[in-house]
């Protein structure tokens, strides 16, 4: 009856360079009621699919090749575009990603909430405005009256979010497409957003279809998965079965290779693992290696005392404490995890310890060295010590060097290396040690894959041979397969070069996975500080407990 | 070191740059104005200034190839060394705005704060001062001078680019990859001239290439007004303005110099546009 059904879908990308096949025949349904995951990582075509339901592709490039998507009766695929018009935000409604950028900063939220009402002339302005109050309190917006007038800025990413759930359910649509709808969010907001999703759907009784590269998320909400790869659909059951016994060996990978709250694996399974050998199983629970005893002199190796930043906001004259009085110490050779939502100041204190914002107050002890009050100009000998990796690859590359050029250009500057010959030498064993090779120093960045690049970048950190490493977000931006070799990599130097790191990261899961020591942030102070076991299993504070709490769960994972 | 990569880069930028046709032929057109320029003179029987009253608005012939004015002097003669004033002035002023523009507004982005406020204040001020003005100010104080057109047009158009390349250095220098340089204890001179300034190759290139025909065109404007070049000297500005004013009676005097001057600037935009896809590694196809 009311089943939407794809039936061999392709969608083709005509470029200058040839076609890209992004979904390439692909067929699923999505019951009446029920919540359908699309799960894939970047580049399986999830989102083509989705933006193909509604006709949302910029044609050209895209060209929908063939197949047919049957909805109430008829194909969307060959629907008029007014046919379409009438049919986006009344029977079929879309959430995006991205709040922040998907409200009109110049309406008000209400006005906008209401605004499908009206565009398909549902009901009258007044009635709209009510309905649209209505759903707002329904959705969770809090002090919803003295919120008349407000506008997308005065509303946090999870209330911009709420609200776009709201734009998007007022016309009580048949089907809700949602686009990676909490990626952009906090964890304990999440787990919020997608529970009320959920209610919200069952009580109007619209089917959703959830795109999402997460399968911890997906497995939280979704009745059915589809998991799709390369623009083919390689394996869909119900969520259950799926994550009980899961036949393709990409979606077992899948299921593997992210760091759950439960695994103990010391090295992550990667798809490659299970892609060559469709036999793979990868080693249960090995335990992490019982550390020798650290001595007394290691232990303090560096040490944060009481350190402040403060910022001063330029229009308010405000004073900001992003981080504020923080005591902290890491041994040689472990690994302190930071974990915190956004705006808990976890980044500015990486950055602090390493000097790259001002400190306002307080210490940062190097082997009893305090290096925090020193001149700019005296921190060479830090800054070859100690190295940062970034979040986005894509960004901490220069884009006009070649990455001999990035590789060589650290060692020049620290005089590492005798010539030329020499430090072309250590950059192509550098390049093998992150796993390159060496007939890519002559490319620039923009040839390489996202974790390709993230490689060079942990090249590039290693050129000086830091004792010391911040990875700052280093694979929050990354598809869960990469993501495994990208923590594999680190934890594989850490333990050939006796590394130090400052791992900071909003998903608890991958600290808890890398880390010896956790520290958990909350409004620039440090909430609970303690060993990664001892904080995960039992958290002291309640919103420790909280941040547990909203991991998405794949406990349904009994195969591994 | 340094220079070994910076040949690199400028020989795949030549590479890239021979392989896209439109800059390659912009780039032998461009060729031949010049030397038409330099060398045309010596082609031609006639000077410049040599006055023949005989043979007012003859059109183009064999004795003349592109015709005379209205004082019976040779246009082959004049467009030609019109071209070597108007070029001059082009490409010159167009340097030295670069220089000052660039440095300038570097500076100002990558410091920031108080310095930026002060020196973008100081381009403001700078905007507000009337042009012409500004000019007559100057032939007053050193007396009529071709280098003081140099100066007095460069000392305009800089600030453009300095406002230009201050917005682009200003988000630059929230890039990652400018903080891992710093992580890395780069200077800040390095960071300025290694990883900034490579970057802004693009709008500064695209933007010189818009600066040259507007410079072009601003000289012809104070040699209308008797603060440029005079006559009987030429530039192509002046003889397009000389050539406007008896198109009716002799269309052949603004036709010349018009083709000159219009077929430079479709040249050095395409050259423009050549070498800012030419220095950037993300247009290559391969």
């Amino acid at each position: 009856m009311n089943d939407v059904k794809v039936h061999g879908l392709k969608t083709f990308f005509h470029t200058r360079e040839g076609v890209v096949k992004a979904v390439n025949d692909i067929n699923f349904t999505i019951p009446s009621g029920e919540v359908v995951g699309l799960v894939g990582e970047s580049g399986s075509g999830k989102s083509v699919t989705c933006h193909s339901l509604l006709q949302l592709l910029p044609t050209p490039p895209a060209k929908v090749e063939g197949g047919e998507i049957i909805f109430q009766g008829e194909d969307l695929l060959r629907a008029s575009d007014q046919k379409m018009r009438t049919l986006r935000g009344k029977s079929i409604s879309m959430i995006f990603q991205d709040p922040m950028s998907c409200l009109n900063p110049y309406m008000t939220v209400i006005e906008q909430v209401a605004e499908p009402l009206l565009i398909h002339g549902m009901v009258s302005q007044d009635k709209a405005k009510e309905e649209a109050m209505d759903m707002l309190l329904r959705v969770g917006v809090d002090k919803i009256k003295d919120r008349m007038n407000a506008y997308p800025h005065e509303f946090s990413g999870g209330m911009r979010q709420r609200a776009m759930i709201a734009m998007a359910l007022i016309t009580k649509p048949d089907l809700l497409l949602a686009d990676e709808p909490t990626t952009a969010l906090d964890v304990t907001v999440q787990a919020k957003i997608l529970k009320l999703l959920k209610q919200l759907c069952a009580e109007i009784g619209s089917s959703i279809l959830f795109v999402s590269h997460d399968l911890g998320v997906v497995a939280e909400i979704a009745d059915r998965v589809v998991v799709m790869y390369r623009g083919k659909v390689v394996e869909q059951n119900t969520t259950q079965e799926l994550f009980r016994s899961p036949t393709h060996p990409y979606v077992k990978a899948l299921i593997a290779c992210r760091p759950t709250f439960e695994g103990n694996f010391e090295i992550l399974p990667t798809v490659e693992d299970f892609m060559e050998s469709q036999s793979y199983i990868p080693q249960k629970k090995k335990l992490k290696e019982q550390s020798n005893p650290i001595t007394e002199k290691d232990k303090n190796w560096l040490k944060v005392e009481e350190l402040s930043v403060h910022f001063q906001q330029a229009n308010h004259g405000k004073t900001v404490k992003a981080v504020d009085r923080v005591t902290l110490s890491i041994p040689k050779g472990k690994t302190l995890g930071i974990v915190g939502e956004s705006g808990s100041g976890k980044t500015t204190l990486g950055r602090a310890i390493l000097r790259l914002t001002p400190i306002t107050s307080g210490k940062v002890r190097w082997q009893d060295q305090d290096i925090a009050l020193d001149k700019e100009n005296g921190l060479m000998n830090f800054r070859k010590k100690m190295q940062i990796i970034f979040q986005d690859p894509y960004a901490s590359l220069n884009p006009r060097l070649t990455i001999e050029q990035t590789l060589l250009e650290p060692m020049l500057v620290h005089k590492i290396g005798g010539n030329h010959k020499e430090r072309l030498d250590r950059v192509v064993s550098l390049l093998e040690e992150v796993g390159l090779e060496s007939s890519h120093l002559r490319r620039y960045p923009h040839e390489f894959s996202g974790g390709q690049r993230q490689r060079i970048c942990v090249a590039r950190a290693l050129s000086t041979e830091p004792e010391f490493i911040v990875c700052d977000e280093c694979v929050s931006a990354m598809d869960v397969s990469v993501q495994a070799q990208v923590l594999n990599l680190l934890h594989q130097l850490q333990k050939a070069r006796n590394l130090t790191y400052l791992f900071i990261s909003h998903d608890l899961c991958v600290v808890k996975h890398i880390a010896d020591e956790i520290a958990v942030m909350r409004a620039g102070q440090i909430e609970e500080f303690g060993k990664a076991e001892n904080i995960c299993l039992n958290p002291q504070t309640s919103y420790t407990q909280e941040l547990m709490d909203s991991i998405p769960r794949t406990s349904i994972t009994g195969t591994f | 070191m340094s220079e070994a990569q910076g040949a690199s880069l400028a020989k795949d930028a030549w590479i890239r740059l021979r392989s896209n046709r439109m800059a390659l032929v912009s780039l032998i057109i461009l060729a031949i104005i010049v030397s038409f320029s330099f060398i045309g003179p010596f082609f031609c029987e006639y000077k410049y200034d040599e006055q023949n009253l005989d043979e007012q608005f003859l059109g183009p012939n064999q004795q003349h190839w592109f015709g005379t004015d209205s004082l019976g002097r040779d246009l082959f003669a004049r467009t030609s060394y019109g071209g070597r004033i108007s070029l001059a002035v082009g490409f010159l002023a167009t340097t030295v705005s670069l220089l000052i523009g660039v440095s300038y507004g570097m500076v100002a982005g990558y410091v920031g704060g108080k310095t930026d406020a002060i020196l973008m204040r100081i381009v403001d001020i700078l905007y507000s001062l009337p042009f012409t003005i500004f000019v007559i100010l100057l032939m007053v104080l050193f007396g009529r001078n071709f280098l003081l057109l140099f100066l007095a047009i460069g000392a305009v158009e800089w600030l453009t680019m300095a406002r230009i390349t201050r917005a682009q250095t200003l988000n630059l220098k929230r890039a990652e990859f400018i903080e891992a340089a710093r992580a890395l204890g780069f200077s800040h001179s390095r960071i300025l001239f290694h990883h900034i300034l490579p970057n802004l190759l693009g709008p500064i290139i695209v933007y010189a290439t818009l600066t040259v025909p507007a410079v072009m065109l601003l000289e012809a404007a104070l040699s209308f007004l008797g603060l440029g070049v005079q006559a009987p000297m030429a530039s192509w500005g002046s003889l397009i303005k000389e050539g406007a004013e008896k198109m009716d009676v002799a269309p052949w005097l603004i036709t010349f110099p018009g083709i000159f001057f219009c077929l430079s600037l479709f040249c050095l935009n395409f050259i423009g546009d050549g070498l800012r896809d030419a220095l950037d590694p993300k247009s290559s196809k391969d």
